[in-house]
Parts: C-alpha cells; structure tokens; sequence
C-alpha cells in the first residue's frame, strides 16, 4: 500500500521532467532563432543638402518611384534579398514605420560615386566607382553596431563622348540590372550572405588616420591633388573595404573631417536622415601613402616591361595602451607591359590597381596576409576579437 | 503543492526568458585604462589584474563625467565617492579589449570597454540635491514667467546716403613781352587746376520690428516637467496674479517684450514685490526669441531657432541676486512644417534650459 503514493510521485515527477525537457527544447529552438533586422533600405551618406552634390547620378535614379511611392531603390534592394539564404538573421522588409520593428536596422549606404572620363585618340575611357557600406544599427539608440564596406568599379571604352545622361544610363545600368554583369546591389546581397550579422561584437576597428606623403603627391591624377582629403578617403574605404571583406569583421566608417561629434549623416530613399553615433573604436588603424615607383625589367620588340610600385606603412594600435600590433613599411608591384606603339601612358590607373586593385593589390594582399603569416601573429588575435 | 510550485517556477524561468529587455535605457559605452605597478618576477598576479580593471573602470567613469558641463560636474562631486566605492552598481558591464605587461618597469596596464548605467548617476545626484533633502511641504516655491515672441512685422529703412562734393580752382595767369626794335615776342600762359573732392556717410537706420508675444505653454510644460522632477515647486505667474494684487502680471511681461529686448524695471521690481508679498522665495523669467523659418541643411526639413534667455532670482534678502541663469543660447526645432518645428524648438529650448538652471540651482544647494 506504501507503494502507490511512491508510484505516484515518480510518475508526477518523471511527467516534469519530461515537460521541463520539452521546454528546454523549446528554449533552445527559440534561442536558436535567426535574429530579427529590420531592412531600412537604400541610403546615402551625408546630409539632405549634400546628396545631389556628392551623389549626382544615383541620386538621380533614386528619384524614381513605382506607383506605390516606394523608391525604385528600395524595391529592388528588397526584391534582391528575397533571393539570398542569410546566415543567422530573418530580415524584415515590411514597410520601415512598423511599430513592431526590431530595434537592430540593416541599410545599404552609398558613401562615394566617382566618375572619370578620359579622352583617347580613338575614344574615351570611363571609370565608375560606387562604393557602399552595409549598416547595422540600433533604431532605438541610433548607434551604429556594425559597418562592412563594398564597391564595385566598371571601366568602359566607348567610341562615343559620354555625357552626362550616358553616363546616368550607366549607373542605373549598375544599380538595377546586369548589363555589365556588376551590379552594387548584388554585391551589397553577395556581401550580406557572408557576414555574420551579430546584436553584439567583440572589438571594432576603424582606419583613423590617412597620411599622403609629399612623394606621392605627384603621382596622384587632378582631381585628387586638388582634394587630397578624398583621395585620403578613397584610400580609407578601399582598405576597409578589403580587410572586411578579407577578414570577415566590421569596420567602422573612416570620419576624419567629414564627421561632428562622432555622428553619421545618413538620409534614406523617403527623405528620412538619421544621425548616426560611430562608437569609439577599440584598434585604430594608420594608414600613410609614402609613394609610388616605376622600374623598368625588360624590353621588346613588342613593348617595355614595368613594375609599377606602391609604397605605404600600416599601423595599427590600441590608443589607449598604446599598444601596437603592427607597425610596418609594406609595398607591392604590378607587371605592365607598355606595347611599343603606345605613345602616351596614363600611369595613375596603374598604381591604383598596385596600391588597392582586386588580387593584385596591396591592400588586398596585405589584408589577406594578416591572418595567414605567422608575424602577423598579434594582428590575427585583434582580428579574432572584432569577429 | 510542491509539484505546483516546481511547474510554477519553470514556467515562469520559460516566460522570463523572453521578457524583452532593453539594453539601451540611457548607456554609455566608455573606455578606460587601468595602471598597476607590481612586484616580484612572475608577472602580474590574480589580485594585480582586478585591481587594474577596477583602476579602469573608474578611469572610464572618468572619461564620461568629463563631458559634464561646469554645474553638473559640481553636483557629481557631491556623489563621487559613493559613486566609486560602488562602482559596479553604476558600471553594469565591461569588456577587456586588451592588455599589456611591461615587464621592466613591472607595470601592468589593461583597457576595459565599460558600459555605464547614466541613468543611476542621475538619481545619485538628484537624490544629493539639497532640495530633496527637505519634506515637499518645506521646498521652496518658484514663481515663473516664461514669454515667447516672434516677429510679425519687420520694417526696414532704406539707407539715408549723404554726399559731399567739393571743388577747388586754381588759376594762374603769366605773360611775358620781349622786343628787340624789329621783332617783338609776346606769350601768354594760363593755368587751370581743378580739385574734385567728393565724401560723405550712409545711415542705416535699424528695422523696427514688431512682435506678437504670448506665454509659451509647449516652453512653460516641458520647463516645469523637469524643473518639478528635480523637486523644484513651480507656481506658474498667472496664478501669482490675484493673489498678489495684480503685481506679478503676466501681460506686463508681455507688454514689455513686444517692442523691447528686455523686461522693464517696473514689471521686474513688481514681479519681486509681489512674489516676496505672496511668500514666493525665488522668481524665475525667461524670454524667448522664435526665429524666422529656413530649411535644414541636414534633413531637409523646416528648422526654427529659438533663443533663449533665463535667470532665477533669489528674494529672500533685501535686494534680489541672481542665482542661476542661462543662456542666450540657440535651440533648433525641426518639423515637418513651420507649427511643429517651432513647437519642437519650444520643447527642447524649455527641457535645456530648465536642465542648465536645475543643475545651477544644485549646486547652489538651493532648497
């Protein structure tokens, strides 16, 4: 008789267990759970008034509006994202006013649109630069969490002179289809599939400091000897760019002279600007351009043979401990063949791509190298802290 | 009902798990740097470590009050102590971003990234006020006259030019004979020098402008909100009025401001007067200066400015003092059309204006 209650009891607490069982397998489903982040859509840094001046073409195209109001934009952002597996996040593409939003906020931010045209004997050469960044911030906060830069280049030859609504045709061209088979929008999905978007992360880098020496002045083409303060934030963006995109961390936005108070202009498709908090960056990065070379290896009946150099130094330090991790001259060189018949040499394209081209450049390479070289040892514990 | 209680409480450890919570009430990430000296060969100890952490936690602390402006600096010593000797109450987190051993000079230094709860320190300070020291029955009571004004008429005058010419003529006449018998020679000269002297002034006589003023509420709700929340008693001038005979009179502040920059001795001394009749100790005015509409260069959107000025007069001894004052300083309100921009400039005008006089008032130790 003393038996049943017993029965009983075990019963009783075997049936707990089980239903604690269950919700623990329902806590850790839960826990599981891809994070919720709000889409905010395109944008563009800077301030209202600053858009058209920086930003004449795709401010344009931005412009344009289907018949439900929404920014051509938008909508193709949105439908880009349909199409992509994301890692660990459900991303929330209704309309950005819901008031059940979640506080974490993605936008895909336009932070530089260049154009050059050059003229050649038969024809002209253009080259498009749209670089953006993906921007994962608090709504509730306005601070910016995480920041993973991305550009694309298009360079194109055309018999024809490009003014200004060929040049328009392009960009849409590069916003909102494939004809050139690069397109920003892909590359911000592309980008975004890869990245693993986090409500917290461990440390966050930012490039601080831009110095161009006096050496590598004459190198640099007009434009940029007339604002050196772009090609400072040219160079910034471009290593960003590739020691995120190398390392799979974020990095902050560069804000040298274009930032008070440690904010962020950012204005959207519906005229909506936010003033986004950059926080303080845990490593800073140095970047100083000492200059740029050109050897000559060998000549041909064809053509001469050059090594085109890039000459920089990267640091990057711990401000406050003054701690350093690296501190080191770095250059590179690009083999280019000039054919004999060419008479005039538009060099500056050429240290570009040895400075910051795709493989072959410094800043690709260098970024690449930190985690596999073994002297790079204290760099790849700072890294393994930003992931 | 030991089961129930057991199914209780995983039930309510389930739900609490998913009781939202926001990380972002009023916190502030600060870095801060740690410094230990150490002794012996082995390298910094356990004990070392934390004692550098909590050297860079305070160091952080540090670093954040270091953006408080003069007054609220002041009334932060009152509570540092208690802050720092319960720093973690304050600091709810902290992450080690990295450290360093040199270990020639045996120094070990570590910076920590801590989050600070600002919204703790607040109520630290606000709770050392002097004001929250005494019974509400025992606070003293502020009478206030807050006046808004924005231009409705602006007339310019043209410039009054003055143009003074003046000319000068010299002439000079010469003649001159000479004969030799057969020939004779004669010459004649004639100088003519004119000197154009030209000058003058240009009067500019300033616009006259006219205003409409009226007591501000938007200003008034959003002043009294924080200046009540700091346990300071507002008794707004309208209800001053009757009760002093007519003495404290709102229209006479507004009368005032509608033509002048400043409000009249005899509105001031009356306000004074029957403030002290009525057993009002201090007397806060404010006025402020809405400016024309223009368009943000940020957003886009309609900006107003407001200008305010504010004091707080103390009338407990014979002739009244200023205790506390602010500005002139310039807010922005931006809207979506010109009302709920200048209504947003009111807003924010009155909340930064009463929270620069809150933190004078403290650390005056005003009651």
């Amino acid at each position: 008789m003393q038996f049943r209650p017993l029965m009983k009891d075990s019963r009783t607490i075997l049936t707990n267990l089980i239903i604690f069982f269950l919700l623990m397998c329902g806590f850790s489903v839960c826990l599981a759970a891809p994070l919720p982040v709000q889409l905010a859509g395109f944008a563009f840094r800077g301030n209202s008034c600053q858009i058209e001046q920086y930003y004449p073409f795709v401010s344009e195209v931005d412009k344009e509006k289907l018949d439900n109001g929404q920014s051509v934009l938008d909508h193709e952002l949105s439908e880009k994202i349909k199409n992509i597996q994301l890692k660990n996040i459900h991303l929330i593409t209704d309309k950005y006013s819901n008031l059940e939003a979640p506080p974490l906020t993605l936008a895909c931010c336009l932070d530089n649109e260049m154009v050059s045209r050059e003229e050649y004997v038969d024809g002209y050469k253009i080259v498009i630069d749209l670089s953006a960044q993906i921007l994962l911030f608090d709504f509730t906060s306005f601070k910016l969490i995480a920041c993973y830069p991305f550009s694309i280049q298009l360079i194109h030859f055309s018999k024809l002179k490009p003014t200004d609504e060929i040049i328009s045709k392009m960009i849409r061209n590069l916003l909102l289809s494939n004809k050139y088979e690069i397109n920003l929008l892909d590359e911000f999905t592309h980008v975004l599939a890869n990245v693993e978007i986090k409500k917290f992360y461990g440390g966050a880098m930012q490039v601080t400091d831009v110095i161009i020496e006096k050496k590598a002045m004459p190198f640099l083409p007009e434009k940029f000897k007339k604002h050196s303060r772009d090609f400072e934030t040219f160079v910034a963006q471009n290593f960003g760019k590739y020691l995120s995109k190398n390392q799979s961390i974020s990095i902050l936005p560069y804000t040298k002279g274009y930032s008070i108070g440690n904010k962020m202009a950012v204005r959207f498709s519906n005229a909506e600007v936010f003033h986004l908090k950059i926080p303080d960056p845990q490593f800073a990065i140095q970047l100083t351009i000492r200059g740029f070379k050109k050897v000559f290896i060998d000549e041909k009946v064809s053509g001469s043979s050059w090594v085109y150099g890039a000459f920089a130094h990267v640091s990057i330090t711990q401000p406050l401990l003054n701690k350093s991790y690296l501190d080191e001259n770095v250059k590179n060189g690009v083999v280019k063949i000039i054919p004999a018949l060419q008479k005039s040499v538009d060099e500056w394209p050429i240290y570009q791509e040895s400075l910051m081209g795709c493989d072959v450049g410094l800043f690709d390479k260098l970024t690449k190298y930190l985690s596999e070289k073994t002297e790079y040892k204290k760099v790849k514990e700072v890294l393994a802290r930003c992931r | 009902m030991q089961i129930n209680l057991f199914f209780k409480i995983m039930i309510v450890s389930f739900l609490l798990l998913f009781v939202p919570v926001n990380g972002n009430a009023n916190m502030v990430t600060k870095q801060g740097v740690g410094q230990v000296t150490y002794k012996g060969w082995g390298g910094p100890s356990a004990k070392v470590k934390q004692q550098a952490i909590a050297k860079a936690k305070l160091s952080a602390l540090n670093r954040f009050i270091g953006t408080f402006d003069t007054s609220k600096m002041s009334n932060f010593e009152k509570v540092r102590n208690e802050i720092e000797s319960q720093i973690d109450h304050y600091i709810i987190d902290y992450k080690i971003i990295d450290d360093l051993t040199d270990k020639n000079a045996k120094i070990y230094r570590i910076v920590v990234e801590a989050t600070i709860n600002m919204s703790l320190i607040e109520v630290a300070m606000r709770k050392s006020s002097a004001v929250l020291q005494v019974s509400s029955n025992d606070r003293s009571l502020v009478g206030a006259v807050f006046v808004a004004r924005q231009v409705i008429a602006r007339k310019s005058f043209n410039a009054r030019v003055t143009t003074v010419s003046d000319d000068d003529q010299a002439e000079k006449e010469s003649e001159q004979s000479s004969g030799n018998g057969n020939k004779a020679k004669y010459s004649n000269e004639y100088h003519k020098t004119t000197i154009k002297k030209s000058g003058g002034s240009t009067l500019q006589k300033s616009d006259q402008i006219e205003y409409d003023v009226s007591s501000s509420e938007s200003f008034n709700t959003a002043m009294s909100d924080i200046l009540d929340d700091a346990g300071y008693q507002i008794v707004e001038a309208a209800f001053l009025e009757d009760e002093s005979g007519g003495l404290v009179n709102v229209q006479d502040f507004i009368k005032d401001y509608r033509y002048g920059d400043d409000i009249s001795g005899k509105t001031r001394r009356n306000a004074v007067k029957g403030c002290r009749n009525v057993g009002v100790n201090f007397f806060a005015i404010g006025t402020l200066d809405v400016g024309a509409k223009d368009v943000d260069p940020v957003s886009g959107l309609v900006r107003i400015s407001v200008a305010v000025n504010g004091k707080v007069l103390d009338l407990r001894k014979r002739f009244p003092r200023t205790i506390a004052s602010v500005g002139p300083v310039q807010y922005y309100g931006l809207g979506s059309d010109q009302r709920s921009a200048s209504l947003n400039a009111l807003k924010l005008a009155g909340e930064k204006a009463a929270e620069t006089l809150v933190a004078k008032l403290r650390a005056k130790g005003i009651q």
